[in-house]
């Protein structure tokens, strides 16, 4: 009944998704030595199953605290992480089937993998923002700005988030040709950041 | 007249040779109606057998309990989700949907299920409680810690066709072998080598039946039974039974043997729960053993095909020892038939029947939830898919808290008539409750008898909603910082309006008092009627109207003054979709009671995502919701420290309505949205104040729901300072009558006041903002 048009839509996510990458540098996970580390050791660990995994070690969380803010530019954007860490393994591990799944394309697999994990921790901004990140590679520039509007309400003291909240905003308002608007949101990402205005791409 | 003569003679010739003709022709008819009728069976069979067969009920589940460490679990929540899957106790559990309990530790293994996104294995696992919390949930056989599990959700109810048929399909090759033979054996020993009816079954049957001078045994063969049941009503007539004999000959002809005891496996009525009628091996297996059918022991085997015979009569649940002696005449037979050994059967026999306890009767125990769901699919599938495609629908109900909110409501309402001496059954309610963030209906209650299906109240009950309305009416005001804060005085004296072509409207307090000048925090926490008048018409009806719209209230809204002190029918959902705008800061997601939809083999069709409209401004909503937490710490609503502790810090709000005949609270914690109204059908005074009624259930809900403490996140643009409360000007920290509240960037008060200088006359307000002061320093 409405799978042709699931797979309808999944086929211009996916098409969107690859031209979408080429200016998606600003919100690429952060580089961070651990995040390596932690996945080598993950795939020894996991009871992976073969058809999904579903059941995590706790301690050995496969991902550290820091891949969950994706959307920061550097590292050294960090000033507030504790509105973006996961207070739970479980989250944790969500987040990472969720990465894992939008690496592979799977969107839906993922915003669902997500709003999982919103259930466990409604009020962790970085979630908002990850699906705020997800919504806007299906193509849905509303729900887009609105989760990352959520997540910046939420990410209060938080300059990093909420610059890769605005740095969404704007890419959404592009989707929607509002080059004004989205300018005015790369502005507030740029001062959250301390850069100059127009520097960021 | 000689010519009419001689055709007489002649017709005596003649006579005999129209008899003969006469006879030919009416044999040809009678042949040609007999075989015109035969064709027409063969039609009807043919059509209906190879069209669609049965309906399959779409499936409704509830939500899947997430596990993990840290999470709000206590041993009797825990315990009541086991019960809720029927996981059977066992010393040493080791089957999917076994478990054991000592104290606070649990020994579980999961079912496995598949999902949406994918499926989920069964898992052994050891779960640790303490403190209301699970403390530790580890793998049973390596000990490991476990990050995340999702349990099976509970199916919570079907939708059904205009006769309530239910069935689990299974396929030929997916039946225990075991299943077939018993059928066979007790059934019909020469389903393979007779066409259709067996005349060796029909003389036996009559020979045992004359023997016993009365019915015993039916010569009846699968394909007959399976017939009747398909194509023809219940009735003893001998017309009937000729129309099975050639329908189920015809059946023979045009079918395979297997095709024919795959649909009879499919369709033998095996039970009936309440309204539902149980049909096939696969669903009774469920109904009766909630297991697989390859995962069933001989004697539980025996028995499903024991019940094929009567299920009524045979009735395991109702009837244990009849069908334990019919369980075991069968178990007899397949000891005589060499289908099992005499040691097995001996084995079998000591075993209990097995039978898990009996669900709710009727079609769901949840019947106002599966009214949301239903409502809700309709926007989006056919009734005909919905009750035949065997869509698979998870809903967004938790039946923990369902459990908690159907057990308060009625426990209230019960100890409330009792309190007042009302006749019992005079007062009814309704109850929803939603999470915060993702807008999911966890819980409905559509009346004191939650399992009435009628009339929904959490839905269709339109009742004016009173002070419900004031966060809109102060929401409003608080959006135009330069005009109004927290600290801005208000005017409680009497007040008259003229409204066209109307008289003067004079609202008034219940108590007939007049408080003076008032902070607009103390008036909405108070819930001043005149200072909330004043207020909403100084701001506008428009912008008020306005506002509801904004945070979800859907239809047409009259311009009415009187709407500012709630006059204004709202259902509760619609009242819970307001207060989910306002806990969510501001951001409106539409009430959902689905989460997602998978076809009957799994395979994913439908989601229904989370979606966020931010409606109104995250600062104005801040300042309201403070207000609304001082409704509960020293406002209309202190009586809710009766049933939670303060540190929940809820935000909430009282309604009553005129003469009291609706008494409403609405309210949030850290997580979750609850609306709850009591008042009686017939729209005659209940007697209760919000407080008294409505309060009373909500806190005696939350008191077992897992929740967690509401904590405001404030916006980058509120500041706070010290005000003093007599004045609503800037003061010292140090002050008596000083206490700080939350302003918009720019809104804080220039003038300021002295302590020293600041009143203090012992009003109300003051005793509002002792609390404050505990409050926020």
């Amino acid at each position: 009944m409405k799978q042709t048009a699931i797979q309808a839509t999944g086929v211009m996510v996916l098409g969107l998704a690859l031209l979408l990458s080429g200016c998606a540098t600003t919100i690429a996970p952060v580089e961070d030595q651990s995040v390596g580390s932690t996945n080598a050791r993950r795939a020894t660990t996991n009871t992976q199953t073969p058809d999904g995994v579903e059941v995590f070690p706790a301690q050995n969380a496969p991902l550290s605290q820091q891949s969950i803010e994706p959307m920061a530019t550097n590292p050294g954007e960090f000033a507030a992480p504790h509105t973006t860490a996961p207070q739970s393994p479980a989250v944790v591990a969500l987040v990472d089937n969720a990465n894992r799944q939008a690496g592979s394309g799977e969107l839906d697999g993922a915003a669902a993998a997500l709003e999982r994990a919103l259930r466990i921790e409604p009020r962790n901004a970085g979630l908002w923002q990850r699906l705020a990140d997800i919504r806007l590679r299906q193509n849905q520039p509303g729900q887009a700005e609105s989760l990352a509007l959520k997540s910046n309400t939420l990410a209060v003291g938080d300059k990093a988030t909420q610059a890769g909240n605005w740095r969404i905003i704007a890419k959404a308002r592009r989707m929607r040709d509002d080059v004004d608007g989205a300018h005015q949101a790369d502005s507030r990402a740029d001062a959250l950041i301390g850069r100059d205005a127009g520097s960021a791409n | 007249m000689a010519k009419r003569a001689k055709p007489t003679r002649k017709s005596r010739r003649g006579d005999s040779r129209w008899f003969r003709r006469l006879l030919v022709i009416g044999l040809i008819a009678v042949v040609g109606v007999g075989a015109v009728y035969v064709a027409y069976l063969d039609y009807t069979i043919r059509s209906q057998f190879e069209g669609k067969r049965w309906a399959l009920p779409a499936r409704v589940y509830a939500r899947p309990l997430e596990l993990y460490a840290g999470m709000s679990l206590t041993a009797e929540q825990f315990t009541d989700e086991l019960e809720n899957l029927k996981y059977r106790t066992d010393q040493s559990p080791d089957a999917p949907g076994t478990y054991k309990r000592q104290g606070d530790r649990f020994q579980v293994v999961t079912r496995g299920f598949t999902f949406w996104d994918g499926k989920e294995n069964s898992h052994a696992l050891t779960l640790d409680l303490a403190g209301g919390h699970l403390a530790a949930l580890d793998d049973s056989v390596t000990g490991a810690p476990l990050g995340l599990v999702r349990m099976d959700p509970a199916q919570i109810g079907g939708i059904y066709t205009a006769r309530n048929e239910d069935r689990i399909l299974v396929r030929l090759q997916e039946v225990p072998p075991l299943l077939i033979s018993t059928l066979l054996s007790v059934e019909d020993r020469t389903f393979y080598s007779h066409h259709g009816i067996s005349v060796r079954a029909i003389l036996r049957a009559m020979f045992s039946n004359l023997r016993a001078g009365g019915t015993v045994q039916g010569g009846s063969t699968l394909t007959q039974q399976l017939v009747k049941n398909l194509f023809l009503s219940n009735e003893r007539k001998i017309s009937r039974k000729v129309n099975e004999a050639i329908m189920a000959l015809l059946l023979e002809w045009h079918y395979q043997k297997a095709e024919i005891l795959e649909t009879y496996l499919n369709e033998v009525y095996l039970g009936q729960d309440g309204a539902r009628a149980i049909h096939g091996f696969g669903l009774a297996s469920q109904f009766y053993f909630q297991r697989p059918l390859d995962q069933l022991k001989p004697q539980q085997i025996a028995l499903l095909v024991a019940l094929v015979k009567g299920p009524s009569y045979y009735d395991p649940r109702r009837n244990p020892a009849r069908a334990r002696q019919r369980r075991d005449v069968v178990l007899d037979v397949l000891a005589e038939q060499k289908v099992l050994t005499p040691l097995q059967v001996a084995q079998a026999k000591p075993q209990p029947l097995g039978v898990v306890p009996g669900s709710p009767s009727g079609i769901t125990p949840y019947p106002a939830f599966l009214d949301m769901v239903k409502r809700q699919l309709r926007h989006d599938y056919r009734e005909q898919d919905l009750t035949s495609e065997g869509l698979q629908i998870f809903t967004t109900l938790d039946p923990l808290v369902q459990h908690s909110a159907e057990h308060a409501l009625s426990t209230r309402l019960q100890a409330l008539e009792k309190s007042r001496g009302i006749r019992h059954g005079a007062l009814e309610g309704a109850v929803v409750v939603t999470s915060i963030e993702g807008g999911e209906v966890l819980a409905l209650v559509g009346g004191r008898d939650p399992r009435f299906t009628g009339f929904n109240r959490a839905l269709d009950a339109q009742r004016q909603i009173g002070s419900l309305v004031k966060p809109a009416v102060y929401l409003s005001a608080l959006e135009q910082p330069d005009r109004y804060t927290l600290a801005t005085l208000l005017d409680d004296s009497s007040l008259s309006v003229k409204i066209p072509g109307q008289k003067y409207w004079t609202p008034q307090d219940y108590d007939h008092q007049y408080h003076g000048q008032v902070l607009l925090m103390s008036a909405l926490a108070h819930s001043y009627n005149i200072p909330t008048a004043r207020l909403g018409l100084d701001v506008g009806l428009a912008n008020v109207i306005d506002t509801l719209h904004k945070l979800g209230v859907e239809g047409d809204i009259p311009a009415y003054p009187s709407l500012l002190l709630g006059a204004i029918n709202l259902r509760p959902i619609m009242v819970a979709q307001m207060y989910q705008t306002l806990a969510a800061g501001g951001f409106r997601t539409p009430l959902s009671a689905i989460r997602d939809v998978l076809t009957a083999d799994g395979k994913p069709l439908q989601r229904y995502p989370l979606t966020v409209q931010q409606t109104a401004a995250p600062a104005p909503v801040y300042l309201v919701e403070t207000a609304m937490q001082q409704v509960v710490r020293s406002g209309t609503a202190v009586a809710l420290s009766h049933y939670l502790p303060a540190s929940l810090d809820i935000a909430g709000k009282t309604g009553t309505t005129d003469d009291m005949r609706d008494s409403w609270f609405a309210g949030f914690t850290g997580d979750k949205v609850a609306v709850v109204w009591v008042g009686r059908d017939d729209n005659k005074p209940a007697g209760f104040s919000g407080a008294s009624g409505a309060l009373t259930v909500w806190g005696t809900m939350m008191h077992d729901v897992a929740t967690r403490p509401l904590q405001l996140t404030r916006p980058a643009n509120v500041e706070t300072a010290w005000i003093d409360s007599a004045s609503g000007q800037r003061t010292d920290s140090d002050c008596e009558a000083g206490v700080q509240l939350p302003f918009i960037t720019g809104s804080v008060p220039s003038a300021y006041v002295s302590c020293h200088q600041g009143a203090t006359d012992g009003n109300p307000v003051d005793k509002t903002i002792d609390w404050i002061k505990g409050i926020f320093r």
